[in-house]
């Protein structure tokens, strides 16, 4: 465990609250979520929808700004007001991959502009042929012809438009990666191509990623730590593994147990748990608070609670 | 299995017109439907199997129409049906149907009492407070706490998984013999998608329904069907109980639809993919349509088309590795879902 604090944070969320609507009726969609994401990691954030958890992707790339709380990248705070030479560091430095390939995608421009279109707005002094050369790299890392560039999304499988998706975040060469349900929209076939493709390309350019999606038998093949998210705040966060192996926090056995299995004898035994958040007794007198309960395994709970989840180990 | 067959789908044919070219959807499929079963189509995004199910009601696109063969409902031929009048005989009444997704399948405009109101007013002849009744009963039949409140409620007000409750409570008040469900929870969250799965399944029971579900995810219908048929390029290639297709599967497409399963992935190594992409029906398509997707293809493969070989009673594949004198290849996924298992 040692080892890993040891590694560096690339990204560091603390206190980071977002609300929505006017200032005499908020709605806090995140509440106060503090973690970090190591060098080269995958990080999972996992929840259901209204959960919050795209809404935290989004205030980490400045799509919305933050109401509280800080953003640090590489060291450096991100949200607010930041110099114009960090503004342009950081916008090519974290990129986004959006969940609906059919919707994401400017239906009437041709593949070459939607990948090459962050250099233009970015004020990268290219040439026609280094652009066309760029395109046409990032075209080939994740999978495309080079000549597709002349063509319309229309013209592509889903699988496809993902991967144009993917060429358009790579050709900013990137360090972070914010991928909001890459696959949710795609076939189970198409899917296994997409993570693969992901994995590589994390392997190849020590990518970081930000991996946003509501279903965690997909997260827990492609990350290394996981967070489950609930009504905009973080209850459980641990290492894949270990939080498959003991997951502590209702609202996480509950996503556990909704995991479909591809064997029918003992999903008919299953049962399904529904996560009533009425069975915490938390108070003004005894509100939960962020506990370490095994090594880097952390869960949202109070002293009743904690005692209950120390006798499980 | 020896329940009445509800539903006889016999070398089914069906054919698009598109720009002047012929897309040729779905190639002979054969399919037995029991009475009271529970019956799921998997395959990937244009398989066929949306297009194959829709043509049991009549609902193919303009441009398409069944070239030959034969749907046996209740005796009659469905695909002699031609005008719509015919057709509403079947629609609603005796075949309903929930679709993907929540979001466009309910009118916007109309509050959710109406719109279950009119299905009670057109399948079950109720009419004022009675169908008022009867719809509120739906409503609570499906889950949705305060009928009286949801009742005067627009679809916006909805969350998806609420929706999609909705689109249950329609088809069930026209209270049909057969629900289709395509990809009933593809657009819903995990947790929310088995209690949709849940829901059709009580639905089931307690009208009497026999169901076919539609999906591409071979994890989601392991709960909820009695048997599975696998489609690939507009034909069946495999059809089996639950049990046989999960744990003996037969067919090279049906093993690897199984192993690109996240679920049987193995961490850190790279997850199966299936490569290539299906075939172009507007071509014709010589042998088994899955041979240039198969790493362990045989010749023959490239040339005939493979009959089906039964290998139990319920079980049936058409892949030539069934035949005897095929050399024997390894089933690549039976090993890890019997790890699993254990």
């Amino acid at each position: 465990m040692q080892l890993t604090d040891a590694r560096k944070k690339l990204v560091e969320v603390q206190d980071l609250t977002v609300q929505f609507g006017s200032k005499r009726h908020p709605f806090t969609a995140v509440d106060a979520v503090s973690f970090h994401i190591f060098q080269g990691e995958t990080f999972g954030l996992v929840g259901e929808s209204g959960s919050g958890k795209t809404t935290i992707g989004r205030a980490i790339i400045r799509i919305h700004p933050a109401s509280g709380g800080k953003v640090l990248f590489d060291g450096r705070q991100i949200n607010g007001h930041i110099p114009r030479a960090l503004d342009h560091e950081v916008t090519r430095r974290i990129q986004m991959i959006f969940q609906d390939p059919m919707a994401s995608l400017n239906e009437r421009a041709k593949v070459d502009y939607i990948v090459s279109e962050g250099l233009y707005s970015n004020g990268f002094h290219l040439s026609k042929e280094e652009k066309e050369q760029r395109v046409a790299r990032a075209l080939s890392d994740v999978g495309l012809l080079p000549e597709f560039a002349s063509r319309f999304p229309h013209e592509f499988s889903g699988g496809q438009r993902q991967r144009i998706g993917i060429a358009r975040a790579l050709i900013m060469e990137p360090d972070f990666i914010i991928a909001d349900e890459p696959i949710s929209a795609l076939d189970v076939s198409i899917r296994a191509q997409v993570l693969n493709l992901l994995a590589d390309l994390q392997k190849a350019r020590n990518l970081t990623y930000l991996f946003i999606a509501h279903d965690l038998s997909v997260v827990r093949f492609i990350c290394d730590r996981i967070a489950v998210i609930h009504k905009g705040k973080i209850v459980e966060l641990a290492e894949s593994e270990e939080l498959f192996a003991h997951p502590f926090h209702p609202y996480t056995q509950a996503l556990l147990s909704a995991i479909p299995q591809p064997d029918p004898v003992a999903e008919r035994k299953k049962v399904l748990k529904v996560y009533d958040p009425s069975c915490h007794h938390y108070g003004p007198d005894n509100p939960p608070a962020w506990h370490e309960v095994l090594p880097g395994h952390f869960v949202l709970a109070d002293a009743r609670e904690l005692e209950q989840y120390q006798r499980q180990i | 299995m020896d329940s009445d067959i509800i539903l006889s789908v016999r070398d089914l044919d069906i054919k698009f017109t598109l720009r002047g070219q012929t897309l040729h959807a779905i190639r002979g499929a054969s399919l037995d439907v029991y009475k009271g079963e529970s019956l799921a189509i998997v395959g990937e995004s244009g398989s066929g199997k949306s297009v194959f199910v829709k043509s049991f009601m009549g609902l193919l696109d303009a441009n398409g129409s069944i070239t030959g063969g034969e749907i046996l409902y209740n005796g009659e031929d469905l695909t002699r049906y031609r005008t719509e009048k015919d057709w509403l005989k079947i629609r609603g009444r005796e075949i309903a149907m929930v679709l993907q997704d929540p979001m466009t399948s309910l009118n916007p405009l109309k509050t959710i009492g109406k719109q279950i109101e009119e299905a009670v007013r057109l399948h079950q002849g109720l009419r004022g407070s009675e169908a008022r009744r009867a719809v509120l009963e739906a409503l609570a039949d499906v889950g949705i706490d305060q009928p009286e409140r949801r009742y005067r409620q627009y679809p916006h007000e909805f969350s998806g998984g609420m929706r999609q409750r909705v689109v249950i409570a329609i088809a069930i008040a026209c209270r049909p013999k057969i629900l289709i469900c395509d990809e009933p929870t593809t657009a819903l969250d995990v947790t929310i998608q088995a209690q949709i799965l849940e829901l059709i399944k009580q639905m089931q029971k307690k009208y009497h329904l026999t169901t076919i579900y539609i999906t591409h995810d071979l994890g989601v219908v392991a709960n909820v069907a009695d048997r599975i048929a696998v489609m690939y390029a507009g034909g069946i290639v495999e059809i089996g109980t639950c049990k046989e297709v999960f744990y003996e599967p037969l067919h090279p497409y049906t093993w690897a639809l199984l192993s690109s399963l996240p679920q049987l992935g193995v961490k850190g190594q790279p997850l199966f993919s299936i490569r290539g992409t299906p075939p172009n029906l507007f071509h014709e398509v010589r042998g088994d349509a899955f041979a240039p997707r198969n790493p362990q293809a045989l010749k023959i493969d490239f040339l005939q088309t493979p009959p089906f070989f039964e290998v139990s009673p319920t079980h049936k594949a058409r892949t030539w590795l069934l035949d005897p004198r095929a050399p024997k290849v390894e089933n690549p996924i039976l090993a890890r879902v019997r790890e699993r298992r254990e």
